[in-house]
């Protein structure tokens, strides 16, 4: 499983640091268990469950349970270098 | 997948938009003034058609534009000028709050803007308080765009005509929703954007001008008559209007406005009805925070809420995503409300359409039951 593309995406606050990550393929049960183990998670069971996890001082990620995007939320301080840690930790999974 | 985001870009769109558009696209081309195969009357039939729906007092003062935000630039730069004291309110959109901010830089005008109460009620008394000599102008939207609260225009251009000012309303949240006189009105300026409750297409906005209301041109270019002269031709519309026109946004406007002629009161009083219902159950879900009072004054059919402990563009992504339900969440484009309305980092915004049905509302209010259940 890979990353293969990165949008930064807008909200409507000046200075947000918001990527979309988009893999290969969809974010499963066990990708989102590893995912888990790196901060706090909250799991919402819906039809298609919502996912947060919250790596605190350095991101969130948010996304769908088996869809192969999410969306990492970066703290101001560093942002990019969190981006970077959020990568290697993913690559660290495989 | 259940679209509640018509306060942004109205879909679907009704059948007869589709059809005059298409054929309109398909035709030969019709470029206004500029054609010697046919007259297709376009684009003055449809200047007409939109005088008669506004009541505006002479086609020739309905000028089409890409945009309301192209239509309110136009006219604040048009209209003002250093020292013009102007009034407008928390409750304003971008397209009028940004051009206003860099004419108060650029050009000296000076600004006030009058609060709102929590449920984006601009008060006329708080209009009237900031009123002094140099009040040229008073700037205000007809329609809160984030809690749909109708304002009392006819009063805000009372208070403007008895200190010697204009009033501009912004119609873009209400054009098509909700009765609109211009003349009875009071209004010197009246603005909308044509892809929302007119069902046209992105890309057309509208403004219409009273008789004594003369900005000066905001463009100038090709208008296809009078070609000899050197600058813009004086007379309206044209000193108004430049360059090719967006003749197909223009047909679905005037398709829109037809729809809603022949079919818009019964189907706005259904839509009303379902929005004060869904309003109302949304408010009995506890943990939801509902930015309305819908059985209070006249409402478009805006629903702002929030879920206590959730952030609004995580509550958006929620319903979209979880529950195929497309909201909006933010701020809205309108910054300065939030304020008011004790939510700083916005509101999801649930926006009816004609279109959508007791199923749709029924989802919705099933959707946000279900994630204020999971927070527990």
């Amino acid at each position: 499983m890979t990353i293969i593309q990165i949008k930064k995406i807008e909200d409507c606050f000046d200075g947000s640091m918001i990527y979309e990550i988009i893999f290969n393929s969809p974010v499963t049960r066990p990708l989102l268990d590893y995912f888990a183990g790196l901060g706090a998670l909250q799991y919402y069971n819906f039809t298609r469950p919502f996912y947060k996890i919250t790596v605190l001082g350095k991101y969130e990620l948010q996304g769908i349970l088996n869809e192969s995007q999410l969306k990492i939320i970066l703290a101001r301080d560093n942002p990019l270098q969190f981006l970077e840690e959020f990568k290697i930790k993913f690559k660290n999974w495989q | 997948m259940i679209y509640l985001n018509n306060a942004a870009t109205s879909w679907p769109k009704p059948e007869e938009v589709l059809v005059q558009v298409n054929r309109h696209i398909c035709d030969l081309p019709v470029t206004p003034y500029r054609s010697a195969l046919h007259n297709s009357g376009l684009p003055d039939d449809v200047r007409k058609q939109t005088a008669d729906f506004f009541h505006v007092h002479s086609a020739d003062s309905v000028i089409f534009v890409p945009s309301a935000t192209f239509a309110l630039n136009a006219v604040l730069y048009g209209l003002l000028n250093a020292g013009d004291h102007i009034i407008t309110t928390a409750l304003e959109h971008n397209s009028l709050l940004r051009p206003l901010k860099t004419l108060e830089r650029e050009k000296n005008i000076i600004l006030d803007i009058a609060p709102c109460s929590s449920t984006g009620f601009v008060h006329p008394g708080d209009i009237q308080k900031l009123v002094k000599n140099s009040t040229r102008l008073i700037a205000a939207s007809h329609a809160s765009n984030v809690t749909g609260r109708v304002q009392e225009i006819q009063a805000f251009a009372r208070i403007a005509h008895n200190s010697g000012a204009y009033f501009l309303c912004d119609a873009s949240q209400s054009a098509g929703s909700i009765f609109i006189d211009m003349q009875n009105d009071g209004m010197d300026i009246l603005v909308f954007a044509g892809h929302k409750n007119l069902f046209g297409l992105q890309g057309i906005g509208v403004y219409c001008l009273s008789e004594n209301c003369r900005p000066r041109p905001f463009i100038s270019g090709g208008t296809g008559i009078k070609s000899d002269l050197p600058e813009q031709p004086p007379e309206r519309p044209i000193i108004y209007e430049a360059g090719t026109q967006n003749t197909a946004g223009i047909v679905s406007l005037q398709a829109g406005m037809e729809f809603l002629k022949r079919k818009g009161q019964n189907l706005l009083l259904s839509k009303n009805t379902l929005f004060k219902e869904t309003a109302a159950k949304m408010k009995s879900i506890p943990g939801v925070t509902v930015y309305c009072e819908q059985d209070t004054g006249l409402h478009e059919t805006v629903l702002s809420f929030n879920i206590e402990k959730l952030p609004c563009d995580q509550t958006g992504i929620m319903l979209e995503r979880s529950f195929d339900i497309i909201v909006r969440s933010g701020l809205h484009c309108a910054p300065l409300i939030h304020k008011y309305l004790n939510a700083p980092r916005g509101t999801v915004r649930a926006s009816f359409s004609v279109f959508n049905t007791e199923s749709d509302a029924a989802a919705l209010i099933n959707a946000v039951q279900n994630i204020t259940d999971s927070i527990k």
